[in-house]
């Protein structure tokens, strides 16, 4: 009996059409002590919350991590790293932008996972190289530091009645010459790790009274003199000067 | 016979031809034969359309996020580019923690701007006054299609993009402009200052007072010229012969607000680049070319006359008796070895001024090359 050839075919096309591959959205939401806030408002206003996320993994049972991948949109996100601009432009917000983006649109392999991590900042190859014929989303002016050579990973501030601040963070102390950057004694990148139920309905809330818990009046541009950016950097786990630290208390997975 | 003659004739024409095209026509320094040539970056060569593109871009307000101000509000020919303030104003009211450097000579500039060890190119430096935001200087983010569309839609500036970028698919993006800017600004050269022409012989160009004032100047009295050295008057200088890059990055004890040597702290100079503790202060010594129509002086504008910043070298840096930056930068531990204080008598003080005055360079304040196009 001759076996029809076209059934060992069928089994492999049915197998290969089955979804090897998860996608999901990872959301993120302004905050103050666990409240919603946005560029208006009565209390607690944004000023400004925009930043790069990369290196988006996942970490399963057995400790191994699996690198989810981003989908290149020619807009908001490349292969490597994805722009979040929480702020509309309203309100507070006077120097920002209209467009916004809450989210980043990934797969990863079909697993059972029990963490996820990311990276606030961009790769240090991208960070680098020439902003002027950068593609999306490196394009955007206003997230580039050309003076300090790479992007600002973070813009983030807030007002309220009582005070206000507002931080720029990036790499510095870098090495060579614009372009030609070797190695940043600085490189300021926050890396973000979150326990995970499922690759649904994710979503990260911003705690920007963590970010600013005791930040008032005088800014930070993430240079070492500038003492106003101890705390700041202590809450996103980066070390600034004396203040060592290295675990974010930022971002957080909503329940 | 004939017909060889023809051939090599024709072999000629053709070789001519052939150069004529593959061969830009050198850009015109108009630079005195001792003068060396600047070095020019492989990806932004020089040529007359480019400058004068560069130029217009230069005083076009439209480069602007409000429209209001050009490359020129902050860097005005009559005082050697520079602005007459001690901190600049960006075009929505935000103070600059620094003041407006001269452009002049920034050609031969090894590293631009106050204390930036990265910046060695003015393609790089032109994004921070366009498009920064901490300050806003010209805010001109947010706006680069409005500006692509200026270069393409104008008639004045549509026909000089494709004569300064021949080769380009399509030259009218913001990237040329600021190339345009970057070899209009790298143009503004200084040499025909009574010192040069007195260099180049002319014994009369200088006053006898400027000559002695010379001489102090560069004396191991004074040690001026260890920063402000070279035919450029700094020692962040290159040009298309340097053999080696030359950076100075210097201390000159202005500030000592914690008896630790800090400087305030909006303005570390290289120490907000690096963070290494022994760059607290440094700034880079600018071109003294044009000094006299440069006030007010240093990083901040703090001194305010030539005579004050000879009082702050002559004492071996500033003390500031009262007030949040009160300190003795004599005493600073980061302090530059060449800034040990000297003796100098009143009539010396003003022989060294009227050198420093002998450095303006008329031609380079009042050159139609580098003026506003509009007027």
């Amino acid at each position: 009996m001759r076996t029809p050839y076209f059934i060992p075919l069928l089994l492999i096309l049915l197998v290969s059409c089955a979804p090897a591959k998860t996608p999901f959205t990872l959301t993120f939401a302004p905050h103050w002590d666990g409240n919603a806030i946005e560029c208006t408002g009565d209390s607690t206003q944004l000023t400004d919350l925009r930043f790069y996320v990369s290196a988006l993994q996942l970490i399963d049972s057995d400790g191994s991590v699996i690198d989810a991948e981003l989908e290149n949109d020619g807009e908001w996100q490349n292969s490597d790293v994805a722009l979040i601009d929480l702020e509309d432009g309203r309100g507070a917000c006077v120097n920002g932008s209209t467009a916004t983006r809450a989210f980043v649109q990934a797969t990863a392999a079909n697993g059972e996972y029990l963490r996820l991590a990311f990276t606030v900042g961009v790769p240090f190859e991208q960070n680098h190289a020439n902003p002027m014929s950068a593609a999306a989303p490196l394009d955007d002016a206003a997230m580039h530091w050309h003076w300090r050579s790479g992007y600002k990973f973070l813009r983030a501030g807030f007002r309220n009645a009582d005070r206000s601040f507002w931080m720029h963070l990036g790499s510095t102390g870098c090495e060579g010459t614009v372009q030609n950057i070797s190695m940043c004694n600085a490189a300021n990148r926050v890396v973000v790790e979150v326990p995970l139920e499922s690759l649904k309905n994710l979503e990260i809330g911003i705690d920007l009274a963590r970010l600013f818990a005791t930040a008032d009046g005088s800014d930070c541009s993430s240079g070492p003199a500038e003492s106003a950016c101890a705390q700041p950097f202590k809450a996103l786990g980066l070390t600034h000067q004396d203040s060592v630290s290295d675990v974010q208390t930022v971002f957080a997975l909503l329940p | 016979m004939i017909k060889w003659l023809g051939a090599a004739l024709g072999a000629a024409l053709i070789l001519a031809i052939m150069l004529l095209l593959q061969t830009p026509a050198e850009f015109d320094w108009s630079l005195p034969e001792d003068y060396p040539l600047p070095l020019i970056p492989a990806d932004n060569p020089m040529s007359a359309a480019k400058v004068q593109l560069g130029r217009m871009l230069f005083y076009d307000t439209r480069l602007s996020g409000n429209e209001t101000m050009s490359c020129a509000t902050c860097h005005i020919q009559a005082l050697a580019f520079t602005d007459g303030k001690p901190r600049s104003l960006g075009s929505t009211g935000a103070t600059h923690p620094r003041g407006s450097m001269s452009l002049v000579n920034t050609a031969y500039a090894s590293r631009l701007t106050w204390a930036n060890p990265l910046l060695d190119k003015l393609e790089d430096q032109a994004l921070t006054p366009l498009f920064g935001d901490n300050p806003v200087e010209m805010g001109l983010g947010g706006h680069e299609q409005r500006a692509a569309e200026l270069l393409r839609s104008e008639s004045s500036y549509s026909q000089l993009v494709g004569k300064a970028f021949p080769n380009d698919a399509d030259p009218h993006s913001i990237i040329n402009a600021v190339r345009a800017i970057a070899a209009f600004v790298r143009s503004i050269v200084s040499y025909d200052s009574a010192y040069d022409r007195y260099l180049s012989g002319d014994t009369t160009a200088m006053t006898s007072a400027a000559v002695r004032g010379m001489d102090l100047f560069f004396s191991e009295r004074l040690e001026c010229f260890h920063c402000h050295g070279g035919f450029n008057f700094t020692d962040s200088t290159t040009h298309a012969n340097s053999r080696v890059d030359t950076i100075g990055f210097h201390n000159t004890g202005l500030y000592n607000v914690d008896e630790n040597g800090a400087y305030p702290e909006a303005n570390t100079g290289l120490y907000d680049m690096t963070g290494e503790p022994r760059d607290m202060g440094r700034f880079k010594a600018p071109t003294l070319r044009n000094i006299a129509v440069t006030a007010p002086y240093m990083h901040d504008g703090s001194l305010a006359t030539l005579d004050a910043v000879i009082a702050h070298y002559q004492r071996g840096g500033r003390l500031i008796e009262a007030g949040g930056d009160a300190g003795d930068g004599r005493l600073s531990p980061f302090k530059s070895e060449f800034v040990g204080g000297f003796e100098l008598t009143v009539s010396e003080k003003a022989d060294l001024i009227a050198f420093l005055q002998s450095l303006t360079d008329q031609t380079v304040l009042t050159d139609s090359r580098w003026s506003d196009p509009s007027q």
